[in-house]
């Protein structure tokens, strides 16, 4: 009789474990199916919270007097080339998500209010090569401000109302009043760079530029620290700027990405670990309980293969089954939900078939293994040794 | 020493197993033969070897020393796989626990033994009484029915040689007559069996009764009437 024939009719008869079986292996790859397909979400959210920390690494110009720019609140007059950028673009610095700022005091005023206010001129965030990013910061359009939420007040500018502003006696459109975030930045007024460079004068300079800091992958190879290595990178390309760097705002950006990256892989190894304890066990548990049967189909004249063909195959059709409930359940969970648990991202999560691929295929495979090896082991034996043994 | 009609040839036979501390010899220079067209019955206390005789004899046991020639072909001599074919071809083997496999019915069980088709699986059930029962899986069958559709088995590839173990043990009187006869049929229509059986029944079919203690042949036993053959 044909092994499948066989094998199907064992799995009908035995419905109970066989259903038991597929179910176990459903929810096991279920779980890491969700949490496979959640991972991406997962690390992209955390990725982006980190970001959104803000940038830990500043390059002024070289001879900024560092105890008057902070007295002044991290601002000073000086300014270098916005040339900059491209060699650090072409050097392909250990940075990311690079800001030039332009930034000049300059009298503001809206209808009958008048202050001296900071003015930034910003323009979106440049990505480095080969490290693509969602923007940290958009392009603001020509022709218009957002202003902090304090200089707003001081000015008189209601958050909902369509309002001008005058700096240095050009008109600007309030794009956006933002909220308050409690830093010197509630103070400014931000606008375009070229717009700024234009407005003051000072075309191609800016002030500084911000910048994340990309250097997790070289401290490991080198052991080298951060800051070193980025001292040293800036040293080989300008020695018209100078770096500063947030200390606690990287090392606190590095450890959330360090600890949610552990976190993710611990608990996918967990979920690895017993998904083959599970299999591994549930497998050879059917193989060594049936080795009675090994007997006599040996006795009547079953051969190796065919004995190994049929055991293998009934826990390989139940892992695919289970498998394949257990995929479809996880993944369409975890996309179901993804959208409320990943905020900050706000983008529906993929799923990724490659991971998917893998865990479908790993699960068939250590199920082949762990069945086909007790059935090797059993059809080597003499039928002798099998028959009317209790298992 | 073998003629033309013997089947079954075993020569010094014996058999020990290890087990830790001390080896247990369960077959003990043990030699017959078995003719076709007749029934040799091992008779003996539990324990005294049977099952590992007919073990052997029916090439599921490897014996520690001894020969076991079927159809004058030394049965260890050949691979397992070679066995295992010549075992399927020749061979019909009655378990004392019967092991019919569960998810099957009885006509699907009667074809797992080689060559066997539909028909002729039915054919058996029907002349074992178990014509009614041929869809049946041996759960749903009363111990007595899965006893006669074991033997069914056994015999449906029509094997030179039968071997059966207990084949009536727990049967009911009218039960063990039925195997019995089926088995001197078998005989009769020119196969050989080797039963082993605590029953004294059986001299009632059995051509050759041999007496088995502690694995050793006590009685080369005795040649029973004619009268039983048919």
């Amino acid at each position: 009789m044909n092994p499948v024939v066989l094998t199907l009719f064992e799995i009908v008869h035995r419905w109970k474990s066989s259903v038991l079986v597929a179910l176990i292996v459903a929810s096991i790859t279920g779980t890491l199916t969700f949490f496979s397909v959640n991972s991406a979400g997962y690390q992209k959210e955390i990725s982006r919270n980190a970001r959104d920390i803000g940038s830990n690494v500043v390059i002024l110009p070289a001879g900024v007097d560092q105890l008057e720019y902070y007295r002044r609140g991290g601002y000073s007059d000086r300014t270098m080339s916005v040339a900059l950028i491209d060699q650090l673009v072409a050097h392909n610095a250990s940075l990311n998500h690079l800001i030039p700022m332009l930034e000049r005091e300059a009298v503001c005023s809206a209808g009958n209010r008048s202050t001296t206010a900071r003015i930034v001129g910003i323009s979106a965030s440049i990505p480095m090569p080969g490290r693509p990013k969602a923007p940290m910061q958009r392009s603001i359009p020509d022709g218009e401000v957002q202003l902090g939420s304090t200089l707003a007040e001081k000015l008189g500018v209601d958050r909902d109302e369509p309002s001008k502003v005058s700096i240095n006696g050009q008109v600007f459109g309030v794009s956006r009043v933002n909220r308050s975030n409690g830093t010197w930045q509630d103070a400014v007024a931000l606008m375009d760079l070229i717009a700024a460079q234009s407005l003051f004068g000072l075309t191609s300079e800016i002030s500084r530029i911000e910048a994340i800091e990309c250097t997790n992958e070289q401290c490991e190879r080198t052991g080298l620290k951060s800051d070193v290595i980025l001292a040293n990178e800036l040293a080989r390309i300008t020695d018209q700027a100078t770096l500063l760097r947030r200390e606690r705002m990287a090392e606190a950006r590095s450890s959330i990405r360090i600890l949610s990256r552990d976190n993710d892989s611990l608990l996918q190894n967990a979920l690895w670990a017993l998904l083959a304890l599970s299999i591994v066990g549930l497998s050879s548990l059917n193989s060594f309980q049936r080795s009675s049967e090994v007997g006599v189909l040996q006795a009547v004249g079953y051969g190796q293969g065919r004995l190994v063909t049929m055991f293998v195959l009934r826990s390989v059709m139940l892992t695919i089954v289970g498998a394949a409930i257990g995929i479809t359940i996880g993944a369409s969970v975890s996309l179901a939900h993804s959208g409320p648990l990943f905020a900050a991202t706000g983008k529906q999560v993929l799923v990724d078939w490659t991971a998917v691929s893998r865990i479908s295929l790993i699960a068939t495979a250590l199920a082949a293994f762990a069945s086909g090896l007790p059935a090797i082991l059993a059809a080597m034996k003499n039928p002798a040794e099998l028959i009317g043994r209790e298992n | 020493m073998s003629n033309s009609t013997t089947v079954l040839e075993i020569d010094r036979l014996s058999h020990v197993y290890p087990t830790r501390g001390r080896a247990v010899q369960v077959l003990n220079q043990i030699s017959f033969e078995v003719a076709a067209s007749s029934i040799l019955a091992v008779r003996g206390e539990s324990g005294s070897g049977k099952t590992t005789l007919l073990m052997a004899c029916g090439a599921m046991q490897r014996p520690t020393s001894g020969v076991v020639k079927l159809n004058g072909q030394d049965l260890f001599a050949l691979t397992a796989r070679q066995r295992a074919r010549y075992r399927a071809n020749h061979i019909g083997y009655l378990f004392q626990t019967l092991e019919l496999v569960p998810y099957l019915n009885l006509v699907d069980n009667l074809r797992m033994a080689r060559g066997v088709t539909r028909l002729c699986a039915i054919s058996w059930l029907e002349k074992l009484g178990l014509g009614e029962r041929t869809s049946h899986k041996p759960e749903m069958l009363s111990h007595g029915q899965r006893q006669r559709a074991a033997l069914a088995r056994a015999l449906a590839h029509e094997p030179a040689l039968l071997i059966a173990d207990e084949p009536t043990g727990n049967l009911d009187e009218k039960n063990s007559q039925l195997v019995f006869e089926t088995m001197r049929a078998y005989a009769d229509g020119g196969g050989a069996v080797l039963v082993a059986t605590h029953e004294s029944r059986v001299e009632e079919v059995a051509d050759q009764v041999l007496e088995i203690k502690d694995g050793v042949l006590v009685s080369k036993g005795r040649e029973t009437n004619e009268s039983h053959r048919s």
